[in-house]
């Protein structure tokens, strides 16, 4: 599951099955199976970015990037892009509980609790 | 560094789906917020909405204190001034100053009480209160038992708010430790309250005198609570209350005034080393003891006695309980000292000096405190209720009303750090750091045959990883071979608002992130806290439920008792009454004593009186006409008109109460 | 587990942070200005009602101006940390870019320093107190002589009379820590 830049030379975002798998399940349960989810960064501050992971019921905007993996849209702006390429997206299980993780091979830092984000 | 850890999972955070920003509920309610002082003696909830003046809130009979005190006597809990009515007979299935206990390790309970114990099985774990009867051991945690505490208070919040409550603002001693916070915060869970924040004890009552002073200048606040000494010393400009330093002791409490008395009391009965007294005669000692504290602030003498420790009628004066207490006192000054070093200020500069809790009402306590700070201390808000008013004000202005806003700048009042080579500690972070704050530094392998790393989080102010708080260990594994010193793991601790902490670890050489489970030392698991919490949403389904039937029945009760009461007098007046009305307002009643016979649900009882209320209600009114008429006849206008608005309220009060006291021929 | 050591790349610089001059000399009214504003900005607090991720967001932001505010309050935090943007850290063991060594000549100087006070433990009270008195001259004089290197630029040579310092200083907290 590396997430290497593929051979177009096009950005890619890896989904996981599994994480496909709940995003489909959550999308179903919020009553909204056709909507999307919109992965970017949000900008800002002293201590610089942070991750926007949400539902999206709007269509796409005509720049943005569209993933999809297992019948899930993933929407990501062109200026989140940038700084996305080659993120995988995982779902995880855990003593602490349980979400999506994001391994993104382009930040450089990390706060401690890997919240907020530089590159 | 070959012990087992806890497993280690790969990265940092885990993230939600949210919703987009448009679509989110409204986080808050304004105005229902509420705060609560969580005492080691009595306990109170306060509100303050929308930026009213704080306000305590009693119970059904009028008492605002709530004895912090919980009865496990029978099967039922019992909380406040009845389970204390039980401490005589039962002392060991009543738990009172419950907080000494939170967040505490066996080892960390050097003072006396009367319960027995259990301790976790593994050295680490929570410790458990057996407060069952002989021979049916019932374990408890200290975190329960607040948790119980603070149900009573926020079912006392809901019935003066009308509905539920958005979230609270919980006080803790400034001095209380991570392990100490984060059982607070638990026990907050547990009791179904979503826990704002953790307000530091003389931060909120800083809040509580500062805003009614104009909030400016630099105060000190003395707060010995019950079982707590804190000092903290605050510089309040323009909205912002910026903690500079705080100091104390969270074992030192108004408590051991009266242990130190209790002691004395039971030395003077003749019991000694070699005939000690029992568990139940030590705690009848200090209850009498408390009693007698209480009596001397106000008198030089008291007269005390204590049957069954053979105490009868002993002459207790002030100036020797003022000899008896003097350690004590000597041990907050010197903390009031230390405070005022690490705050940089002098005890002149300072504009005022608060005094928080109850035992400052003892005489000796405020000379103290007068001659350590030079001036006569600030007592015009109730020292009992101040801490509540400020943590009203500050839930107030997290629920999102439109009070002005204030920010409070705390501090951590003890540093944290990591046990290094030779257990000596390397701080992180120091102590009276203003909070939230995040420190990170790197540790390096000592040989490459070390793949895991042993990370010991303590907190306090020794040298030695021993003489401090153990708060949590784990293992960091998967660390590559490299030689000495090249393996890099940089450990980050962030602190909260609240001043707890969260620590994560990351190697770097490699690249590889681990994030670990810290699991607290003296603390409930995340399981645990989930799974009580679960089961008090069970109970609490069951305690409303039962709660909603029995005010239902008493409701029921009232209204069918009044209209019998007026069927019984005017009823055979068919002027008022026609035949097919008194039948179908009859046949109500009838069905309605079937329900208070059978009905296990609210609804049905409530349906009953609402219907008793429809029926009689022409009834009713013809009734009242009838009574005004009749009691114009003779009577000034002015009592006419009392006898109108005294009517009018009782209609608003319960449209159909039939009050029968009006009528009078 | 060895000793620590801190991670050199990416330095925040808490001058900007709370929009100050970055010099050793600071507006001590200024600073406390804007660290009061700001933290009226990004507390916790303030975002109660927000999303969880502007929450977290706020409690770093905080947590930045609060370490900010710590660091330049302190005239030895203050230049220890002006070494640091200029590239060395005294946390460091590093010979490139962690605390360069005190010297010979101080080292010596040090075991003469604890004979002394072995001694003066010796004659009483006052004699620490006039030991403790000289000790805390020396470290102020240093200090001094750290800053004026900074101000004039010369970051290796200010790093090492701020490691001089942290030896006196630690010293002083032994004497103190003993006297109680």
């Amino acid at each position: 599951m590396s997430a290497a830049r593929d051979l177009r030379g096009m950005p890619t975002i890896t989904i996981t099955g599994r994480a496909a798998k709940v995003m489909r399940d959550q999308l179903q349960r919020r009553g909204t199976p056709n909507a999307r989810i919109r992965f970017g960064i949000r900008g800002g501050g002293c201590t610089g970015y942070a991750y926007l992971f949400e539902f999206e019921d709007r269509e796409p905007r005509a720049n943005d990037h569209v993933f999809t993996k297992d019948g899930v849209t993933l929407i990501v702006d062109p200026k989140s892009m940038l700084m996305l390429d080659g993120t995988e997206i995982d779902f995880e299980t855990g003593i602490r509980g349980h979400g999506f993780r994001f391994k993104n091979p382009n930040v450089q830092d990390s706060c401690g609790c890997g919240e907020s984000i530089s590159f | 560094m070959s012990t087992q850890g806890p497993s280690i999972h790969d990265t940092g955070a885990l993230f939600q789906i949210a919703e987009p920003e448009e679509r989110r509920a409204p986080a808050r309610a304004p105005g229902r917020g509420i705060g609560i002082d969580l005492g080691t003696t009595n306990s109170l909830v306060a509100l303050a909405p929308h930026g009213d003046d704080p306000k305590v809130l009693a119970d059904g009979e009028g008492r605002a204190l709530l004895p912090s005190v919980v009865s496990y006597v029978g099967d039922r809990v019992i909380v406040g001034d009845a389970a204390q009515a039980q401490q005589e007979e039962a002392p060991g299935q009543v738990v009172s100053s419950v907080k000494r206990f939170m967040g505490r390790g066996l080892s960390d309970v050097d003072f006396t009480h009367p319960y027995h114990l259990v301790a976790p099985s593994q050295g680490a774990g929570v410790l458990r209160l057996d407060v069952g009867a002989e021979g049916e051991p019932h374990l408890v945690t200290p975190v329960e038992v607040s948790a119980e505490i603070l149900r009573v208070l926020r079912l006392r919040a809901e019935d003066a708010l009308g509905g539920p409550i958005d979230g609270a603002v919980i006080t803790v001693p400034a001095y209380f430790d991570d392990a100490q916070r984060q059982a607070t915060r638990d026990a907050g869970r547990i009791a179904g309250l979503n826990v704002y924040r953790l307000l530091a004890e003389p931060t909120a009552a800083a809040l509580a005198y500062g805003l009614d002073r104009g909030g400016q200048g630099l105060f000190a606040v003395y707060d010995l609570g019950g079982g707590t000494f804190d000092v903290s010393v605050l510089r309040l400009h323009d909205g912002v209350f910026q903690v500079l330093a705080t100091g104390g002791d969270s074992a030192l409490g108004g408590d051991d005034l009266d242990r130190a008395l209790a002691a004395h009391l039971l030395g003077r009965a003749g019991f000694d080393e070699t005939r000690p007294p029992t568990r139940h005669q030590r705690e009848l000692a200090r209850i009498a003891a408390r009693a007698a504290k209480e009596a001397l602030s106000e008198q030089g003498e008291v007269r005390v006695s204590v049957a069954a420790c053979g105490i009868d009628d002993l002459a207790v004066t002030r100036a020797t309980f003022e000899e008896l207490i003097e350690p004590l006192v000597q041990r907050t000054i010197r903390a009031c000292r230390a405070a005022l070093r690490d705050a940089g200020v002098r005890a002149r500069e300072l504009d005022g000096v608060v005094l928080v809790g109850g035992s400052t009402r003892v005489p000796r306590v405020r000379a103290a405190v007068e001659e350590t700070f030079g001036r006569p201390p600030l007592t015009d808000i109730d020292p009992d209720k101040v801490v509540a008013y400020g943590a009203a004000i500050q839930a107030d202005i997290l629920s999102g009303s439109a009070r002005e806003g204030v920010t409070l700048l705390d501090v951590v009042p003890l540093s944290l750090g990591i046990e290094t080579m030779g257990g000596i500690v390397e701080k992180l972070i120091p102590r009276n750091a203003t909070i939230p704050i995040a420190a990170r530094q790197v540790f390096t392998n000592y040989s490459e045959q070390q793949t895991g790393m042993q990370i010991h989080v303590v907190q306090g102010e020794r040298e030695l990883a021993s003489d401090c708080r153990s708060l949590a260990r784990f293992e960091l594994r998967g660390i590559p071979r490299l030689p000495p010193s090249m393996a890099r793991v940089e450990i980050t601790f962030q602190l909260d608002a609240d001043a707890l902490l969260t620590v994560t670890a990351r190697e770097l050489m490699t690249g590889v992130r681990q994030s670990v489970e810290v699991k607290p030392t003296y603390g409930l698991s995340e399981e645990e806290v989930d799974r009580l919490v679960m089961e008090s949403y069970d109970h609490a389904s069951d305690d409303y439920a039962a709660r909603n039937l029995a005010e239902a029945r008493v409701e029921l009760g009232r209204v069918a008792l009044a209209v019998r009461t007026a069927l019984a007098e005017v009823g055979h007046l068919t002027a008022i009454l026609p035949a097919e009305e008194r039948a179908s307002i009859e046949a109500a009643l009838v069905s309605a004593d079937a329900l208070m016979r059978e009905a296990s649900e609210a609804e049905a009882v409530n349906a009953a009186r609402v219907e008793i209320e429809r029926r009689s209600e022409p009834f009713a009114r013809r009734r009242m006409e009838r009574a005004l008429l009749a009691g114009m006849e003779g009577k000034s206008l002015h009592e006419i008109e009392s006898v109108l608005a005294a009517e009018e309220e009782h209609l608003d009060e319960r449209r159909g109460g039939h009050s029968a006291e009006v009528i009078d021929g | 587990m060895n000793e620590p050591r801190k991670q050199g790349a990416g330095e925040v610089d808490y001058f900007a942070c709370l929009d100050l001059p970055r010099r050793h000399a600071i507006d001590r009214a200024a600073l406390e200005r804007r660290y009061l504003e700001l933290s009226r900005e990004v507390h916790p607090d303030r975002f109660a009602g927000a999303s969880s991720g502007e929450q977290r967001a706020a409690v770093e932001r905080a947590s930045l101006v609060n370490a900010a505010y710590r660091a330049l309050r302190d005239p030895v935090r203050r230049a220890e940390h002006l070494v640091k943007l200029g590239g060395i850290d005294l946390d460091l063991t590093d010979p490139e870019r962690g605390a360069p060594d005190p010297g010979k000549a101080f080292l010596i100087e040090m075991i003469e320093l604890r004979e002394a006070l072995e001694e003066a433990q010796g004659a009483g009270a006052a004699a620490v107190g006039r030991l403790r008195g000289a000790i805390e001259a020396r470290a102020e004089e240093t200090l001094d002589a750290g800053i004026d290197a900074i101000d004039g630029g010369e970051v290796r040579e200010a790093a090492r009379h701020l490691v001089i310092h942290r030896y006196l200083q630690r010293f002083l907290d032994e004497i103190d820590g003993e006297a109680h």
